[in-house]
């Protein structure tokens, strides 16, 4: 039985969760790695929310905004200190940075943190479950907590100790989406 | 040492204006832009914003995505980006140091058009509501998935000043409280 720890199953269904929202690739690593890194960091703290990011000096309305500040997106039912490029991709999370220099959650991260952590032979399928399910909603109803709703029942549907079942957690969400699909 | 002394709230609310909160991206409209509150220009995210971009005078508003033809309860940025959705802007104010708030609402009236319109405010000649009429209307705001109320001093002027002090003065936000999650380790 393949087990593995919630933080990256939780990074990876935000990571899909996000590009059913409409985020493009890059963004979706962003998001997916910055909410585990949220909910990490409210584990340890007692369920306080972590300090936002130092957006560094206002910026003067009607000036150049070379060095962006963060803008919060709110990505099931919480605010993420986010930096945009100048089409309004996100670029990178902030959650948990006390300064613009400490370590952000980024493809890059996102890549190393996450799906790194994931068996390779799992990802697959895995990431192609989640992609199931989550089609059979609306991009507007997955704008609110029901993302979070939906992990919660597949963490204690197929839960391993502290760790998930893998094999259980694809088949839970391949049951999910045809429930759904049917009731429709 | 003085020991504190509280301030009581009026016995009626008739010194406010009760506008409602939405709960998405503050912005300024003015001079061909839209900024975010923090001062962010965002003007290229959307290639139809659906209203004038160049007002006469600075608006703000709350920046948000359009749903079944009415502005949604949230904005929806990649959605506004790639056209998923239109933008909505509801205006709570010009930012016109100045004139009082009557005359700011006045102002705003005649210069919100197309998918840019007013938030939804209380009548300033009205001087018979009671806190129990404030509370209905934070109730429906609770129901329509706001974020709360805006309470303005009547005859207030618009403050640029980032001292919270004097803001809070004038302004005051009854928030609606977020629904709280028993779990909170992923």
């Amino acid at each position: 039985m393949a087990t593995l720890n919630r933080f990256p199953l939780f990074g990876l269904w935000n990571r899909v969760a996000a590009g059913k929202c409409g985020y493009e690739e890059d963004e979706t690593r962003c998001i997916g790695h910055g909410v585990a890194v949220l909910y990490a960091i409210r584990a340890q703290g007692g369920g306080r929310k972590p300090k936002k990011a130092k957006s560094g000096q206002s910026i003067p309305v009607g000036e150049s905004t070379a060095a962006m500040a963060t803008e919060d997106v709110r990505f099931g039912g919480d605010d993420l200190p986010c930096e945009h490029d100048e089409d309004g991709r996100v670029t990178r999370c902030l959650v948990g940075c006390q300064s613009p220099k400490d370590a952000a959650q980024t493809p890059a991260s996102y890549d190393a943190g996450v799906e790194a952590k994931i068996p390779p032979e799992i990802l697959g399928p895995l990431a192609d479950a989640m992609e199931q399910l989550l089609s059979t909603y609306k991009p507007a109803e997955l704008q609110g907590s029901l993302i979070y709703a939906i992990y919660d029942d597949w963490k204690i549907a197929c839960k391993a100790g502290r760790r998930v079942d893998l094999d259980k957690l694809v088949l839970w969400l391949q049951d999910r989406t045809e429930t759904r699909r049917s009731a429709d | 040492m003085r020991p504190s002394v509280p301030k009581m709230l009026p016995a009626g609310p008739d010194d406010f204006l009760v506008q409602a909160k939405y709960d998405g991206w503050n912005t300024v409209v003015f001079e061909g832009h839209v900024w975010t509150r923090r001062g962010n220009d965002i003007t290229s995210w959307c290639h139809d914003w659906g209203f004038d971009l160049a007002p006469q005078s600075p608006v703000n508003g709350e920046l948000l995505a359009e749903a079944d033809g009415e502005p949604g309860e949230r904005t929806d940025i990649p959605g506004i980006r790639t056209g998923r959705c239109l933008p909505r802007v509801v205006a709570f104010d010009l930012m016109l140091e100045g004139p009082p708030i009557e005359e700011r609402l006045a102002s705003l009236l005649e210069l919100t058009c197309g998918r840019m319109e007013p938030a939804p405010t209380t009548d300033p000649e009205q001087t018979d509501a009671t806190w129990k009429d404030i509370n209905l209307l934070y109730e429906e705001a609770r129901a329509r998935g706001h974020e709360g109320l805006l309470l303005k001093r009547k005859r207030s002027p618009y403050h640029t000043s980032r001292e919270t002090s004097i803001v809070t003065a004038d302004w005051l936000k009854l928030r609606v409280p977020a629904q709280l999650s028993t779990e909170t380790s992923p």
